[in-house]
């Protein structure tokens, strides 16, 4: 006679334990990462940035413009991870690895302007992202946003 | 709401700019899907299931791209970019971004 | 051209679904598509195996019988019976009326147990045989895996792994995750299969033994061995993944069967 649950039992408890411990550790660093975001935006409000080539409006006395970068590499926890494995049988939209994306962008961005609080336009804004690390079983591990942008100065 | 990949629209003249605006989705397929590809993998050809994957994921980017932009009381968006990669093996993940603006 | 400087009141990027309702949705339509799943193509395996000719199965009993006989070395001295349970053995044998002959191993060992090996092989470990006090216990052990053999229980067990493997093939490839999670899940649905297939082992095993002995007095004594171990180990939710029925409920439903076919029971005779 033999059990069939008996050789999972430790994988099964393992795998619970670390769900339980990326829940509730992803969701309280998420849910604060996204308070400061939203913060912080409002603070930068008044920085005006466009994705296009030429400033807006007709700028006087240009004083110098240089290249503006911020970056940002955010891990997955094992919760988002367990959940986006389920839903890739099913298909649909992966909202656990949404909310990932949204705040590297928006973090990235955030940085860029923050490191050039006093320029007068940012213009010409890509976005890049890309996923350094890979982890086991083509998993991905974490994300990587790249935003970089022209920073004129008056 | 107009969408151009230019940053002007022919015949119209922007009066009021509202900053970046983006839109992103993170989409997959169902484990059917990803089995026929891999067995389509051995004769070539068009993967249809990842082509509708690929629509599905830039039409949805755009759709919150857009909404975006309609909260900001914004009626077109001008120097549209997409920008993809790959979070996830087997799924999709498009970014969108582009200025929101009022044209007349 | 001006500048107004505005945030989106909302967040369209990302959906306001919690996660753990998305979690829990997710996991009942995982188990509920992994049990399906395995249940239908479990059922394709049952129809397959029942319909079988003969002939075939004779054949795969041919090829797995040289495996096994070199894996687990039963030709050789060690494995040599006592004539009264070789006797038993060929009585049993005739009642059961397989198309290919069994042979019955002996093997020393403290477990008290006894299995069947794919390629009409039966083994007896010593310590049941020390175990057991009536030759009509022994017998009902035995019979219960000739019946093993006549239900075709091993080509099912068999046709099974081929599926599992299968399906771990192609949905494992590049998601291992899940599958370390779907297997406890099938598994489960393999589990209730074997209790099943233990139970229709029972009550063919019972028919064995009454044509043997003309009745089927002792037969719940190994049952009776098992339920005093079981009483110390076995929990209630590792029940319904165990590979056998509780003992407890074989021996109602042998009694119940013994009943229903007005078998006899009769004096036992002693080992």
């Amino acid at each position: 006679m033999e059990n069939y649950i008996e050789p999972y039992l430790f994988q099964i408890y393992f795998a619970i334990g670390l769900v339980v411990v990326g829940y509730v550790f992803g969701r309280v660093a998420e849910q604060r990462h996204f308070k400061s975001i939203i913060n912080r935006e409002a603070q930068l409000i008044n920085l005006v940035t466009t994705n296009g080539k030429k400033p807006l409006g007709r700028l006087e006395n240009i004083e110098r413009c240089e290249l503006a970068t911020g970056s940002v590499v955010i891990s997955v926890d094992y919760f988002k991870r367990f959940v986006a494995s389920l839903r890739q049988l099913f298909g649909g939209n992966i909202h656990t690895y949404e909310t990932l994306v949204d705040r590297a962008r928006r973090e990235a961005v955030l940085r860029l302007k923050e490191a050039h609080p006093d320029a007068t336009q940012l213009i010409n804004l890509r976005i890049e992202t890309s996923s350094i690390y890979k982890g086991q079983g083509n998993q991905v591990g974490s994300v990587e946003v790249l935003a970089y942008a022209t920073a004129i100065y008056t | 709401m107009l969408i151009t990949n230019t940053e002007e629209i022919a015949g119209k003249s922007i009066d009021n700019c509202f900053g970046v605006v983006s839109g992103s989705t993170v989409r997959t397929k169902h484990v059917g899907r990803d089995i026929m590809a891999g067995l389509k993998n051995l004769v070539g050809g068009e993967l249809v299931g990842y082509t509708e994957l690929l629509s599905e994921a830039r039409d949805e980017a755009m759709e919150r791209m857009k909404l975006q932009a309609q909260s900001l009381g914004a009626n077109a968006v001008v120097n549209v970019r997409f920008s993809t990669s790959s979070v996830t093996a087997g799924a999709s993940e498009i970014y969108v971004y582009g200025t929101a603006v009022t044209v007349v | 051209m001006k500048y107004s400087a505005k945030l989106p009141n909302e967040n369209h990027n990302v959906s306001g679904e919690h996660p753990l309702k998305e979690f829990v949705i997710l996991v009942c339509g995982t188990c509920v598509l992994a049990l399906g799943l395995y249940w239908i193509l479990g059922k394709s395996v049952d129809v397959l195996v029942d319909n079988m000719p003969p002939i075939a199965e004779q054949l795969i009993h041919q090829q797995v019988n040289e495996y096994v006989s070199d894996e687990f070395q039963l030709q050789g001295e060690k494995n040599q019976l006592p004539s009264n349970i070789k006797a038993l053995m060929n009585g049993l044998e005739q009642c059961a009326g397989l198309d290919y002959p069994v042979s019955l191993h002996w093997q020393q060992d403290k477990q008290v147990n006894a299995f069947a090996l794919p390629g009409g092989h039966i083994m007896l470990l010593s310590g049941l045989v020390e175990q057991l006090n009536s030759e009509n216990g022994l017998a009902f052990v035995i019979a219960h895996e000739l019946a093993h053999f006549d239900n075709r229980d091993h080509l099912r067990a068999m046709g099974r792994g081929v599926v599992m493997v299968a399906l771990s093939t192609l949905i494992g490839l590049d998601n291992a995750k899940v599958f370390d999670f779907l297997s406890p899940v099938s598994q489960l649905e393999t589990a209730q299969f074997s209790q099943q297939r233990e139970s229709r082992a029972d009550e063919l095993a019972l028919s064995i033994v009454n044509c043997h002995y003309g009745h089927v007095g002792g037969v719940t004594e190994f049952f009776t061995l098992m339920q005093n171990k079981e009483n110390h180990s076995t929990s209630k939710v590792g029940s319904y993944w165990s590979s056998h029925p509780p003992s407890q409920i074989r021996i109602s439903s042998i009694e119940k069967l013994v009943v229903q076919q007005a078998y006899e029971i009769k004096e036992v005779k002693a080992l």
